[in-house]
């Protein structure tokens, strides 16, 4: 066998996953073959099983390579096969435990569910996170979790897709022991096997539960996602609703399926997918990164900080003006207060990573092994600070820009180790943002950016290589967006339409909402460098009344009171004229889309980065809906 | 034996007791001047062999602040650290056992330092209820319980005050200000003297801090919690006046008493740290190697004198430098800077007097505590060691001068310690 050996141990049979040729046990078609196979071994009947895995995680869910593409029939018979061998292990007479280690996700989850006992190492996380695939539970999950562990728990699991720690599995009764390491996992779950007769359940009345966990659950959901563009939490809960009384496994099969071969499902498959493939592009684990240091303590500066500090970097926070440094300071503090309020961070962790910034008012920087500056957006404020870290460190040391508007190259020229040096693209605010695109110059050495994309992996984010051009991907392709967005602003069209419209198409943000976020004067900036042609009267007349947005109380918008409307100072005609509406709204919609799609195509087409990494950074770094197709099929990559 | 070089320091801000720093503990403030310490000079880490914090209070919550210090300034695991007590010297003992590690080849690097949040003192019970608590948890039965309980009294409830308890003698049931008034009586030294001893404390400090000097000892603070940049020490008084140090009533002893508040020591929370190497280490790493501790001595006496422990000290390790033959002896008038930690004017005034009496020599007035001492910048007991060695090495480098300097602190319970340091 390939994928699960069998053998006997004390009266019980050991099972260990361990798929070849494979760093993880993924649930493949001969997983469940294999698995077949072995419930119906004759020489094992009446002898309880244990099931372990050889890898670093026990199993690793379903195969998601294997679900993109995948046509209805396909998979109905895929996930009626998983439930046919999964009951089948449901209903063996004798003890099953899984020995539970690492991660133990989605439908390895539901693999355990299965067995009738489940053992788990205290550092395990279990979790169905299927909804954030855009499906849900489909091997059984979200028939048998309910019945184990309660509506309520069961409810929040499934819908949020957040995983739980072992500690937690313990207390809710997802699993029966904890073992405390690896070592010990296999002694006890084969003292838990040989046990006689069968482990005995408390019955759980999740009828009864249904008539309150329900529909608070929905009310929660809908305030937090759109039904239309994300209906899998919404269809899991009405499955759990629907088969509170009396299990339902067809209808699971059958809403899995339904919503597995959706567009939307298909294109999140697609993210997922895209960003697994980007991230095995870089370096695994930075060789030499240790110790960082961060010059400029703007917003940019202190969320880089964060995100390095966080990830386990010293980091030496460089600030000339100590009242901005402070500040920073105090954002810092401020996230890492959130992270443990929201129980993300233990205590004694956020403390142990805040513990890692140091804040310093002069240019003290020369351990570092990575210098990230992040001063503001002038050749020659960035020459200055560049070249004095260039004399400050030793010749090993990285030294990275993070700029979104000038040329890296230019840079790299003014400089005497432009091997060394590249552009670092994070994003604002720069603790959400998953995307960093990485500028190697032409001069730029692979080693240094490999070394860098290992270290954004580390931070949790995802790297994309972009060649160095104006706006790179994210802004360059914003740029043409913002461009047409302003020309209905300067047509005095209310920015509230073309927000909405952009909001209902899938984008986080509308044009001019992320506008007056942004602040004015930076998009002015940044209009000017990536499009140096294009009008900006607009912004420039803004600028000049000090309409810089949200920060300073007006923009697009009015921002003084709670709710937000649009700035009376720019004169904008508070209503379309009702005849040509729809036409002028589709209009709109339809060029704004086109300035995303078109100029993502024209990009792609121009090489500066490959099609898939310019996907994903519109994704990750411009908030593109992931259920819609950036590139029309036909130039799909 | 190896060639000892002091390469560099800092220390954070001298902040009176209950003011800014008194949500920080011990170990915050240890780590902040260590970390700084190691960003300032470039170190990885790797390179250091041992981690020495002098402290006095001992938190609880920290046990061997020493590591707890290495490890939250980013030191590597690997990297060992232990924390040295000898009362308000402590910070100066963690300089002389950097000295020995690595006179005698056992480190090449060593952070060196002392560490005290005298806000953070805890209170303590007493062991009525000690006992109480601790029956209490013992006892099995209700009927134990009740028994033990019955022993209660609201008396017992009322605490220990730490601070005050580790400033008491617990041999001669004096507390240090009391050792302070028994000096002024037998040595004649009157309240006018003393304060204007302390009015010269805050003058220099004022002058100090004024022409920017002690900025290349002092890091900033930035504490996001309350929205505040400490840069400059809390604790000397600008435009401090005669008339206003009169005006304060004696502190320890109600009739004929001239000790008081005014010029004592503060109560104060800080940290300082110094980065102590072998010569050839200093070298290697790029280092200069200008300053070189030259050796150390701690000596005892009485512990109702213990104000002249300074001269107990400095009298046995200028003997101990003499033996090392014609050219390594010095003398007290060679020093070109001398640091007499600030317990109490009178303490000081006492110690002048006596290296007079004794033949000693003199020290030059505008040699002394050259930018103030423990009276205006305050005396976080187990950091000031640390500090007055700091203070010495940047003064011989600030004014460029070569030569010898000594740097010496009196020790409740009758003692002294003494460094001198060299600059070629």
């Amino acid at each position: 066998m390939s994928y699960i050996q069998a053998e006997e141990k004390e009266g019980v049979v050991v099972c260990t996953f361990d798929r070849e040729d494979s760093s993880q046990n993924v649930l493949t078609e001969e997983f469940f073959a294999e698995l077949e196979h072995l419930l119906f071994n004759g020489s094992y009947y009446g002898m309880p099983l244990v099931f372990i895995s050889a890898k670093k995680d026990f199993l690793a869910g379903a195969d998601v390579e294997r679900m993109a593409g995948i046509s209805f029939k396909e998979a109905k018979r895929l996930v009626a096969k998983a439930h046919e061998v999964f009951a089948r292990l449901e209903n063996r007479a004798t003890r099953t435990v899984a020995a539970i280690h690492g991660q133990c996700l989605g439908g390895g989850l539901e693999f355990a569910l299965a067995c009738n006992m489940r053992i788990a190492t205290e550092e395990s996380r279990l979790g169905l996170p299927e909804v954030k695939l855009g499906i849900i539970p489909g091997f059984g999950g979200s028939q048998r979790l309910p019945r184990l562990i309660g509506l309520s728990q069961a409810t929040q699991m499934i819908v949020s897709g957040h995983g739980i720690d072992a500690k937690k599995a313990k207390r809710v009764g997802l699993i029966d022991e904890t073992a405390p390491s690896r070592s010990m996992l296999l002694e006890r779950a084969l003292a838990a096997a040989s046990k006689l007769g069968m482990p005995r359940r408390k019955r759980r009345m999740i009828w009864l539960e249904k008539f309150y966990v329900i529909p608070a659950a929905g009310k929660k959901l809908v305030q937090k996602a759109n039904p239309n563009h994300y209906p899998a939490p919404f269809r899991a809960l009405d499955v759990l609703a629907k088969s509170a009384r009396k299990s339902d496994y067809q209808m699971e099969q059958a809403t899995v399926c339904d919503l597995l071969v959706s567009s939307g499902t298909q294109n999140l498959i697609r993210l997922f997918s895209l960003t697994s493939r980007a991230k095995k592009k870089w370096l695994d684990e930075p060789r030499a990164v240790k110790r960082t240091a961060v010059i400029g303590a703007g917003a940019m500066g202190s969320g880089i900080a964060y995100a390095l500090s966080r990830a386990g970097f010293s980091v030496r926070l460089i600030e000339k003006d100590e009242k901005k440094l402070l500040s920073a300071m105090q954002i810092i503090q401020g996230l890492y207060r959130k992270d443990v309020g929201r129980k993300r961070l233990a205590e004694h962790e956020a403390k142990q990573s805040f513990d890692r910034i140091s804040p310093s008012s002069e240019l003290t920087i020369g351990s570092a092994d990575l210098v990230i500056e992040a001063v503001f957006e002038d050749y020659a404020a960035k020459e200055k600070v560049l070249k004095a870290v260039e004399a400050n460190v030793s010749p090993e040391t990285i030294i990275a820009t993070n700029t979104s508007s000038l040329s890296v190259q230019k840079l790299a020229e003014m400089l005497e180790r432009p091997q060394r040096f590249l552009g670092m693209h994070f994003f604002n605010p720069v603790e959400k943002m998953p995307l960093v695109e990485i500028v190697p110059s032409e001069l730029t050495g692979e080693d240094a950016a490999q070394e860098v994309g290992a270290v954004v992996k580390r931070l949790g984010k995802v790297p994309v290589r972009v060649k160095d051009s104006p706006g790179f991907i994210v802004n360059r392709v914003l740029a043409t967006y913002f461009f047409v967005a302003l020309c209905y602003a300067r047509e005095k069209i209310n920015p509230e339409v073309a927000d909405r419209l952009m909001r209902d198409y899938g984008m986080p943000m509308g044009p001019f909402e992320l506008a007056d976020q942004v602040g004015v004067d930076i998009l002015l900036h940044a209009q000017r460098s990536i499009l140096p042609r294009a009008s900006a009267k607009l912004l420039e007349e803004m600028v000049a009344k000090n309409f810089l947005g949200k920060k300073t109380g007006r923009g697009f918008y009015d921002w003084t009171s709670a709710k937000r409307s649009p700035n009376p100072e720019m004169g904008f005609n508070a209503r379309l004229p009702r005849k040509t509406r729809p036409r002028i709204e589709k209009f709109m919609r339809e060029t704004l889309e086109a300035s995303l799609t078109a100029t993502a195509e024209q990009l792609a087409g121009s090489g500066i980065a490959s099609a898939e990494d310019i996907e994903l950074a519109m994704l990750l770094g411009a908030g593109f809906p992931p259920f819609r197709r950036l590139f029309s099929s036909k130039q799909a990559p | 034996m190896k060639k000892v070089v002091l390469v560099g320091g800092v220390r954070t801000p001298y902040v009176k007791a209950g003011g800014v720093f008194k949500d920080l503990t011990a170990d915050d403030l240890g780590t902040l001047a260590v970390r700084e310490l190691l960003h300032r000079h470039n170190v990885k880490g790797n390179e250091v062999g041992e981690v020495i914090i002098g402290n006095g209070a001992q938190p609880a919550e920290a046990a061997n602040v020493s590591r707890v210090i290495a490890l939250r300034a980013g030191l590597p695991k690997s990297v060992s650290a232990y924390t040295v007590h000898r009362n308000c010297a402590s910070g100066l003992q963690a300089v002389a056992d950097a000295y020995d590690k690595v006179a005698l080849g056992h480190a090449d690097v060593v952070v060196a330092g002392g560490v005290e949040s005298m806000s953070n003192v805890p209170f303590l019970y007493g062991k009525e209820l000690k006992n109480i608590v601790a029956g209490m948890m013992a006892a099995k039965t209700l009927s134990q319980k009740a028994k033990i309980m019955r022993g209660m009294r609201p008396r017992f409830l009322k605490p220990v005050i730490g601070l005050l308890a580790g400033f008491t003698d617990p041999l001669i049931g004096m507390n240090m200000g009391q050792t302070a008034e028994f000096l002024a009586d037998t040595y004649g030294l009157g309240r006018k003297e003393q304060d204007e001893f302390a009015l010269k404390s805050h003058q220099r400090a004022e002058a100090a801090i004024v022409s920017g000097r002690l900025k290349h000892e002092i890091m900033s603070v930035f504490l996001s919690t309350e929205n505040r940049i400490i840069g400059a020490d809390i604790g000397p008084r600008f435009g401090q006046t005669t008339e206003a140090l009169a005006r304060l009533k004696p502190a320890f002893r109600k009739e004929h008493g001239t000790v008081t508040a005014g010029n004592s020591s503060q109560i104060t929370d800080g940290a300082a740290a110094v980065l102590v190497m072998s010569e050839d280490a200093a070298k290697a790493l790029g280092f200069a190697t200008d300053i070189v501790i030259r050796g150390y001595a701690f000596a005892g006496c009485e512990p109702k004198i213990m104000g002249l422990g300074p001269v107990y000290a400095t009298q046995k390790l200028l003997l101990r430098l003499a033996s090392g033959g014609p050219r390594a002896g010095v003398k007290l008038s060679d020093m070109r800077f001398v640091e007499i930690n600030e317990a109490f004017a009178v303490q000081v005034l006492a110690c002048l007097k006596v290296f007079a009496k004794e033949g000693m020599g003199e020290i030059d007035d505008d040699r002394l505590n050259v930018n103030g001492g423990a009276i205006a910048l305050g005396h976080p007991v187990g950091s000031s060691g640390t500090r007055i060695v700091l203070t010495l090495m940047n003064e011989l480098r600030l004014k460029d001068v070569s030569g010898p300097a000594l740097a010496t602190l009196c020790i409740g319970g009758g003692q002294g310690g003494a460094v001198v340091i060299e600059r070629r």
